[in-house]
C-alpha cells in the first residue's frame, strides 16, 4: 500500500489544478483589444422621444435633451444625431419632466422612489440627486418650474408635496404639503405676480375631487419661505386634467393664468384673483370655417412654451370621416384677461403634431405644425404668431410605409448671420426619431424603433453564384429566356473573356508584398445614425464563411427592420405595418435557394372595423422587404383569417410549387390553417397530423401548460386542434420562465465520455420543455419559492421537478435549455440569517441512466415510453444580475457551448459550459475526474474578460439569439432589447481558421531565409561532391 | 489591508439616517461614497454609467459628481451591496440595516455570511480593488520570438552541423569511422516488432492453429 500524500500537498495540487484549468478556460473567450469593434458592432438606442428640452441659446444649441418612454434621458448632437450621452434609468423609473437649467438638465423621474436630478450637460452625470424618503410619484402630479430671481427650482411630486430646491446643491429650502386625506391633487406650479399683501408668490394648481367633476383650487405660497398665504377655491366643473392649461407667469412681475374647458365654455382665471372670464366656444369658433364640420369636442394642445407666454391651441377633429384636424392659436389679452384667436391653422387631413418656441432675440412665438397628407411626403409648417403668417412651409420626403404619422415634434430656432434658422425634431409612429434642418447636411434620422425589438429572425444570404433568378453569373440581366445553346455558349464565352481584364489585378493582389505585412483589420468609427433615407438596396451575397446574415427584427411598434450583420449593422430595409398590427411571429419559410430568394412570413394580429380579431399573414422577400409576388393563386402576398392568433410554426413539409416550408397557423377558434392550402399540402398534412403534438399559449404569468394534437376530420377535411393534456400548477404558482430547445440544434455526441472511457448516454428527448413557476406570496408566512418542471410536451408527463425556497420575489428568473442541459438562475435570500444572499445559477444534465454504458433498449426514441431521465443537478453562486440568457449554436454542435448572459450592468457575458457542469467535483478531484478534466467546484467566475461586449454599455438586453455559421467554431451572437449588439463568438477558439495571431511576415521571413541558405549551401555541396569524385 | 477600505474623507458627514416611515416596518436611508483608483483619484472621473446596487438590483442608485450614492427608504434587513462600474472592480459588501445600528462587512462570492470579518466604517467609502481588464494582451511579432521558435532552432542547429560535421569527420581516425558506419547500419535495421500482415492474415484464415511457427520463420530469415 502506498502511503497517502500529506494533506497539505493534496490541497496544493487541487489549487494548482484549479488555477491551471481556470487559466486555460479564461483564454477561451477573451478578446484581444485590437479585435474590439472589428468583429462586433453596437447600436446605442434610446427609444422614441416624447419629451424634449433645449438650452435655447441664440446661436443654436449643440445638443438637444430628450426623454423617452424607455426611461432614458439623453443628449443628442443637433448636427449629426449622434448620442452625446445617455442615462439609462431603471425599468420602473419613468421620466415625468425634463427642463434645461443654465446649460444643464433637470430630470424628474421615478414611480416608487421620486428623484430630482441635475444632470451635467457634457457627461450626463448627476451633480446632485434629490430623493425624498418614502415618496413616490402619481400619474400626473409632477411639475417643475424655476424662480426668476434666484434660479432655484420649485418641484411638485405625488400631487401633494411642493418643495423649493437650491439648484446648485439640490438642498431643500422649504417644503409645503397638503394634509393627509386632502381631496385635492395638485398638477402644476407656477411663479406669477401676486396680490395685495403678497408680492412674491408661487401658485400651486390643483383639482379638487367633487361629486361629478373636479373643481379648480389655487394655493398661493410665499416664494421665499414656502409659507401658505391663501387658498382660492374656484367654482368650476372640470372633467380631466388635460382640460386645464397653465399659462403666463414665470416671474413675479408677470400675470399668470389658468385656462380650462368647462362644457361649452372656455374659462380663464387670472391667478391671484377670483376673477374668471368665460367665452362660449361656439361663438369663439363661429368665424373659423375649418370647424364647421366639428366631429368631437374641442381640446387643448399643450405647446410647452416657456413660462411668461400665453399662447395656446384649441384643436378638434373635423372632416366627413373624422380623418382631419383643425386648430386655432389663441392668446390671452393681458388687459382684459380674455382669449382671442391669433391664427387659424385650417383643416389638414391626418394627424398633426405641434410644437412652439420663442424666436431668438425676440419675445415672439413661432408655432410648428407637422402633418402628412401624402404617402411619400410630409409637411412642416412654421407660423409666426405675432406677424400671423407662415414663415416656413417645407415639404420633406417621408415614406408612409416606413414612418407613418407624426407623434411628437419639437421646434428650435436660432440666428445665423442675419437670418433665422430652423431645426425641427420629430418622432414618428414607427418609433424613429428625425431631425430636419435648413442646412441640408444636418438632417438625420435615428431608427429608434430597434429599441423596441422583440424578436429576430436570422436569414442566411444566398451565395453569389446561386443568385441567378434575374441575373446570370456574368452579371447580365436575362432578357431573352429562350436562347439557343449556341447563343448561350457565345454569351458565356464573351463574358468570360470580359472577365479576363480583371486577371492582372487579381494576380497583383496576391503578389503585392504589402498585403503580406498588413496588420489585422482596425476598428473604424461608425454611427447608428442614418443620414437621409436610403432606398437603393445593393444585391446581398454571403461571405466566404457565412458570417454575414440579415437580421430581421420585429418591433413592438409594428415595424420590421432588416439589418446587415456585417457592415456595422447598416439598415437594409424597413417596413411599417399600419396601425394596430401586433406582429406575433416572423418565420423564414424559404431559405435562399437556387434561383429563389428567401421568403419571410410575417404573422400579425389586428382588428377589423367591428373590433374583431384578425390574423394577417404577409409573404415578404427577405432580401428587399417587398411583397413576394409569385403570381400563383395559392401563394398570395397577403392573406388573413377572421380569428385571433394562438401559434404559428413551420411543418416538416415542403410544398412542391414554391419550395416553401408549409406554415401551420393555429387560431383561437382551435382551428388549423396551413399556408399554402394546395391539394398536395393537405394530403401531406393529413399524413403528418397523426404525430403532430404541440403546446399553446404558454406564457409568463400563466397558471398551467397544456398540450394539443392536430385532428383532421375524415368527412369535412376540417383541421382542428384537440387538447390532450394539461399540467395545472398548484395554487399561487405562476409561470415566470419558459425554455424550449433552440430552433437549430445538432447533437454531435450521444454521450459523455468519463475518465475511465465509460460513457454516460445523453437523454435525447426532443420534446421536453422547461417551465419555472414562482409562488411570490405563499400562505403560512413562507418565503417565496420557485419550482422547476421539465415536462414532456407530447404526453404531458413531468420528467423532473425541483423546488427552491427563499427566493427573491422581485428578481428575474431566467431559464434556457439545450441538448440534455437546462440552466436557470434566480436570486436566493438564503435559508438562515447567516447564509449568503445572491444569484444562483443551477445546471441540470439529463442522462438516460445513472449507470455508465447503459442505454435505453430501443433504436428510436418514443415519448410514449415510461422512461424518465436521470438528472444530475448542481447550483453555483453567480455574481451577476442577468436580464437575458442564451446559448451558442454551431453548425455541427462539435464546439463547446457557452451560456450567454445579458447582464443588468449592460454587458454580455459568456460562461463556458464547463463551469456550469453539475458533475464538477466538490471535494478533491479523483484521478478519474482529473482524467475527465472536470474543474473543481467553485462559484461562476466573475471576470470582465468574459464579457463579449467588453466595456460597451449594451443597454437593457432582453433576448440573446445565436445563429450558426459555415465555420463550426464560430457562432453569430445577436443581443437586443434596447441596444443592439452583434458579434461573432468562438467558444472553443477558432480552430478551423488561421489564427489572427498567425504572422504571415514570419512565414515569409522563414521562406526567404531558407532560400538564402539554399543558395549559400548549393556551391558548397557541389564542391563537396566534386571532391568526393576526386578522392 | 484594512486601511485601504477605511481611507478617511474628512468632509463627509455621517450619512446613515434612520427614519421611521408611515408603515410599521421601519426603513432607513443608506448612503456612501465611491472613490476612483489611484492616489489622486477624483470621483469626477468615475463613469456616469456607474450604478450601485442593493440586493441584486432591487434598489439601485446613480452616483453624483462627488461619488455619492444614496438609497432612500430601505426596509430593515441584510443586503448585498455591489458596484457596477465599467472602469473598476469594487468589493462586495454585506450591509445590515437595523435601526441606528447599521453595519457593513466585506464579503466574497461563494462564502456564507456568518463571520463578520472585514468591517467597514461609516460613512461607507468604497475603494476599487483594481481597474477592470476586458482584454487579454496580444503577442506581437518580434525578431527574438522568431529565433526562439523551436523550428528555427532546429534549422539553425542543422545548418551549424553542416559546417561543423565535415571538420569533425576529418579529424576522426579510420577505426572510429568504421564504428560509426556500423552504428548507422544498425539504425537502418528494421524493427522485429513490426507486425507481419501476411502472417496475421494467414493466422486469421487458418483459425490460428499454427500461430507460433510462421513469425519465427520470418524473424529467422531476417537475422541472417
Amino acid at each position: 500500500m502506498a502511503p497517502s500524500p500529506p494533506r497539505g500537498l493534496a490541497i496544493w495540487s487541487v489549487a494548482l489544478w484549479t488555477i491551471l484549468l481556470a487559466l486555460t478556460a479564461t483564454t477561451v473567450s477573451a478578446l484581444v483589444e485590437s479585435q474590439a469593434g472589428v468583429i462586433d458592432w453596437h447600436h446605442r438606442w434610446i427609444g422614441t422621444p416624447h419629451m424634449a428640452a433645449n438650452a435655447r441659446t441664440v446661436r443654436g444649441s449643440n445638443s438637444i435633451y430628450v426623454a423617452t418612454d424607455k426611461n432614458v434621458v439623453a443628449s443628442i448632437k443637433t448636427k449629426s444625431g449622434e448620442l452625446l450621452w445617455r442615462q439609462v434609468l431603471r425599468e420602473d423609473e419613468t421620466v415625468h419632466a425634463i427642463r434645461a437649467l443654465a446649460g444643464n438638465v433637470v430630470s424628474l423621474t421615478g414611480t416608487k422612489d421620486f428623484h430630482v436630478r441635475l444632470l451635467d450637460s457634457k457627461t450626463g452625470q448627476p451633480h446632485w440627486d434629490f430623493s425624498p424618503a418614502g415618496e413616490g410619484s402619481s400619474e400626473f402630479g409632477q411639475a417643475v418650474t424655476s424662480t426668476k430671481e434666484d434660479g432655484n427650482l420649485i418641484i411638485l411630486n405625488e400631487g401633494a408635496n411642493v418643495r423649493k430646491l437650491n439648484s446648485k446643491t439640490g438642498a431643500q429650502i422649504w417644503q409645503w404639503k397638503t394634509e393627509a386625506g386632502s381631496p385635492t391633487t395638485y398638477f402644476s406650479v407656477v411663479e406669477a405676480n401676486g396680490f395685495t399683501g403678497a408680492e412674491d408668490v408661487v401658485y400651486v394648481l390643483g383639482l379638487q375631487r367633487g361629486i361629478a367633476a373636479f373643481s379648480l383650487e389655487v394655493v398661493a405660497l410665499e416664494s421665499a419661505t414656502g409659507k401658505h398665504i391663501k387658498t382660492f377655491n374656484i367654482k368650476s366643473k372640470i372633467d380631466k386634467v388635460e382640460d386645464v392649461l397653465t399659462l403666463g407667469g414665470g416671474s413675479p412681475l408677470k400675470n399668470g393664468y389658468v385656462a380650462w374647458l368647462e362644457q361649452d365654455y372656455l374659462k380663464i382665471l387670472h391667478l391671484g384673483t377670483d376673477k374668471t372670464t368665460q367665452t362660449t366656444l361656439k361663438v369663439l369658433i363661429s368665424h373659423v370655417p375649418a370647424f364647421e364640420q366639428l366631429q368631437a369636442p374641442l381640446s387643448f394642445v399643450d405647446l410647452s412654451l416657456p413660462e411668461g407666454h400665453t399662447q395656446f391651441l384649441l384643436a378638434g377633429t373635423v372632416g366627413e370621416y373624422n380623418d382631419a384636424k383643425a386648430a386655432v392659436l389663441l392668446e390671452i389679452d393681458q388687459s382684459n384677461g380674455k382669449a382671442e384667436i391669433v391664427y387659424d391653422f385650417g383643416e389638414r387631413t391626418g394627424f398633426s403634431s405641434w410644437s412652439a418656441t420663442i424666436i431668438p432675440g425676440t419675445e415672439e412665438v413661432a408655432v410648428l405644425r407637422a402633418y402628412r397628407n401624402d404617402p411619400d411626403f410630409a409637411v412642416l409648417e412654421v407660423v409666426n404668431a405675432k406677424e400671423r403668417k407662415v414663415t416656413l412651409e417645407q415639404v420633406i420626403p417621408l415614406d408612409f410605409d416606413k414612418f407613418a404619422h407624426f407623434t411628437f415634434a419639437s421646434l428650435e430656432q436660432y440666428t445665423k448671420g442675419q437670418g433665422v434658422q430652423t431645426r425641427i425634431y420629430f418622432s414618428t409612429m414607427d418609433g424613429s426619431f428625425h431631425a430636419f434642418s435648413d442646412v441640408e447636411s444636418e438632417s438625420w434620422y435615428r431608427e429608434e424603433s430597434l429599441a423596441y425589438a422583440k424578436d429576430v429572425e436570422i436569414v442566411d444570404l444566398p451565395e453569389r453564384k446561386l443568385w441567378t433568378q434575374d441575373v446570370n453569373e456574368a452579371g447580365h440581366v436575362k432578357s431573352a429566356k429562350n436562347e439557343s445553346i449556341v447563343a448561350h455558349y457565345m454569351e458565356r464565352l464573351t463574358s468570360h473573356v470580359h472577365q479576363l481584364k480583371d486577371l492582372p489585378a487579381f494576380i497583383l493582389s496576391y503578389a503585392n508584398p504589402s498585403s503580406l505585412f498588413t496588420k489585422a483589420p482596425v476598428a473604424v468609427p461608425y454611427s447608428e445614425v442614418q443620414i437621409g433615407v436610403n432606398n437603393t438596396i445593393q444585391p446581398l451575397y454571403r461571405d466566404q464563411f457565412g458570417l454575414r446574415k440579415i437580421l430581421i427584427f420585429s418591433t413592438e411598434k409594428g415595424k420590421i427592420v432588416a439589418v446587415d450583420s456585417a457592415n456595422k449593422g447598416q439598415i437594409i430595409w424597413s417596413r411599417f405595418f399600419s396601425m394596430g398590427h401586433d406582429i406575433k411571429n416572423l418565420v423564414i419559410i424559404r431559405h435562399a435557394n437556387v434561383r429563389l430568394p428567401p421568403v419571410l412570413a410575417v404573422i400579425a394580429q389586428t382588428e377589423d372595423g367591428g373590433h374583431n380579431k384578425v390574423v394577417r399573414m404577409y409573404r415578404i422577400n427577405a432580401l428587399t422587404g417587398k411583397d413576394h409576388e409569385s403570381g400563383n393563386f395559392f401563394f398570395p402576398s397577403a392573406s388573413w383569417i377572421p380569428a385571433g392568433y394562438l401559434s404559428a410554426f413551420k411543418l416538416p413539409i415542403e410544398d412542391p410549387d414554391e419550395k416553401t416550408q408549409v406554415l401551420c397557423l393555429v387560431d383561437d377558434r382551435m382551428h388549423i390553417t396551413t399556408f399554402p392550402t394546395t391539394e398536395p399540402v393537405e394530403q401531406a398534412f393529413k399524413a403528418l397530423s397523426e404525430d403532430l403534438y404541440f403546446t399553446l399559449e404558454n406564457k409568463i404569468g400563466g397558471k398551467k401548460v397544456s398540450g394539443y394534437k392536430a385532428i383532421v376530420s375524415a368527412e369535412t377535411d376540417r383541421m382542428d386542434v384537440e387538447p390532450t393534456w394539461t399540467v395545472p400548477f398548484p395554487d399561487g404558482e405562476e409561470i415566470v420562465a419558459l425554455a424550449e430547445k433552440p430552433s437549430y440544434e445538432v447533437m454531435a455526441s450521444l454521450g459523455r465520455v468519463l475518465g475511465d472511457r465509460g460513457v454516460l448516454y445523453k437523454y435525447q428527448n426532443p420534446n421536453y420543455a422547461t417551465v419555472v413557476t414562482a409562488n411570490k406570496t405563499p400562505k403560512n408566512g413562507m418565503a417565496p419559492y420557485i419550482t422547476v418542471y421539465l415536462i414532456d410536451t407530447v404526453k404531458g408527463s413531468i420528467l423532473y421537478q425541483a423546488t427552491h425556497e427563499n427566493v427573491g420575489a422581485e428578481h428575474k428568473v431566467l431559464a434556457t435549455q439545450f441538448e440534455n442541459n437546462v440552466v436557470y438562475t434566480f436570486w436566493s435570500e438564503g435559508e438562515t440569517s447567516t447564509s449568503a444572499k445572491g444569484f444562483q445559477a443551477v445546471s441540470l444534465e439529463l442522462y438516460e441512466s445513472n449507470l455508465r454504458n447503459q442505454r435505453t433498449k430501443s433504436d428510436t426514441f418514443s415519448s410514449f415510453t415510461a422512461e424518465k431521465p436521470h438528472v444530475i443537478a448542481q447550483s453555483f453562486p453567480f455574481s451577476q444580475a442577468a436580464s437575458a440568457i442564451g446559448v451558442t449554436t454551431t453548425k455541427a454542435g462539435i464546439s463547446a457551448k457557452d451560456i450567454l448572459f445579458g447582464l443588468s450592468r449592460h454587458s454580455i457575458m459568456a460562461i463556458n459550459q464547463r463551469y456550469l457542469d453539475p458533475r464538477r467535483p466538490t471535494g478533491a478531484p479523483t484521478a478519474m475526474e482529473k482524467e475527465e478534466m472536470l474543474i473543481p467546484y467553485s462559484p461562476i467566475p466573475d471576470d470582465a474578460r468574459l464579457y463579449l461586449s467588453y466595456n460597451l454599455e449594451v443597454a437593457n438586453v432582453k433576448k440573446i439569439v445565436t445563429s450558426p455559421t459555415l465555420l463550426e467554431s464560430t457562432t453569430v451572437v445577436v443581443a437586443f432589447g434596447q441596444d443592439v449588439f452583434v458579434t461573432r463568438h468562438a467558444p472553443s477558439k477558432t480552430f478551423d481558421i488561421l489564427n489572427e495571431d498567425f504572422s504571415k511576415s514570419q512565414l515569409m521571413l522563414t521562406i526567404v531565409a531558407l532560400v538564402v541558405v539554399l543558395f549559400v549551401t548549393k556551391p558548397m555541396v557541389v564542391n563537396k561532391q566534386l571532391k568526393e569524385l576526386w578522392y | 489591508m484594512k486601511s485601504i477600505f477605511l481611507r478617511p474623507i474628512a468632509a463627509l458627514t455621517v450619512a446613515v439616517v434612520a427614519l421611521l416611515s408611515l408603515s410599521s416596518v421601519s426603513a432607513a436611508d443608506l448612503s456612501g461614497y465611491l472613490v476612483g483608483f489611484g492616489e489622486n483619484a477624483h470621483p469626477r472621473e468615475l463613469s456616469p454609467q456607474t450604478r450601485v446596487l442593493l440586493s441584486g438590483g432591487q434598489y439601485s442608485s446613480m452616483i453624483n459628481k462627488d461619488g455619492k450614492f444614496i438609497f432612500t427608504n430601505v426596509p430593515e434587513g441584510t443586503y448585498l451591496l455591489e458596484v457596477q462600474s465599467p472602469q473598476y472592480n469594487y468589493p462586495t459588501v454585506k450591509v445590515t440595516l437595523a435601526g441606528k445600528e447599521t453595519k457593513a462587512n466585506l464579503v466574497s462570492l461563494g462564502f456564507d455570511w456568518s463571520n463578520n470579518d472585514n468591517p467597514l466604517q461609516f460613512p461607507l467609502t468604497l475603494v476599487p480593488r483594481a481597474p477592470t481588464t476586458f482584454f487579454i494582451p496580444r503577442e506581437g511579432f518580434k525578431i527574438s520570438s522568431l529565433f526562439a521558435n523551436p523550428m528555427m532552432l532546429m534549422m539553425g542547429a542543422s545548418v551549424l552541423m553542416l559546417f561543423v560535421m565535415p571538420k569533425l569527420m576529418a579529424n576522426m581516425d579510420a577505426e572510429q569511422m568504421e564504428e560509426m558506419q556500423g552504428m548507422q547500419d544498425d539504425m537502418q535495421m528494421p524493427s522485429f516488432e513490426m507486425p507481419d500482415i501476411s502472417a496475421t492474415l494467414a493466422k486469421f484464415s487458418t483459425g490460428g492453429a499454427s500461430s507460433s511457427s510462421s513469425p519465427q520463420v520470418t524473424s529467422g530469415k531476417k537475422r541472417q
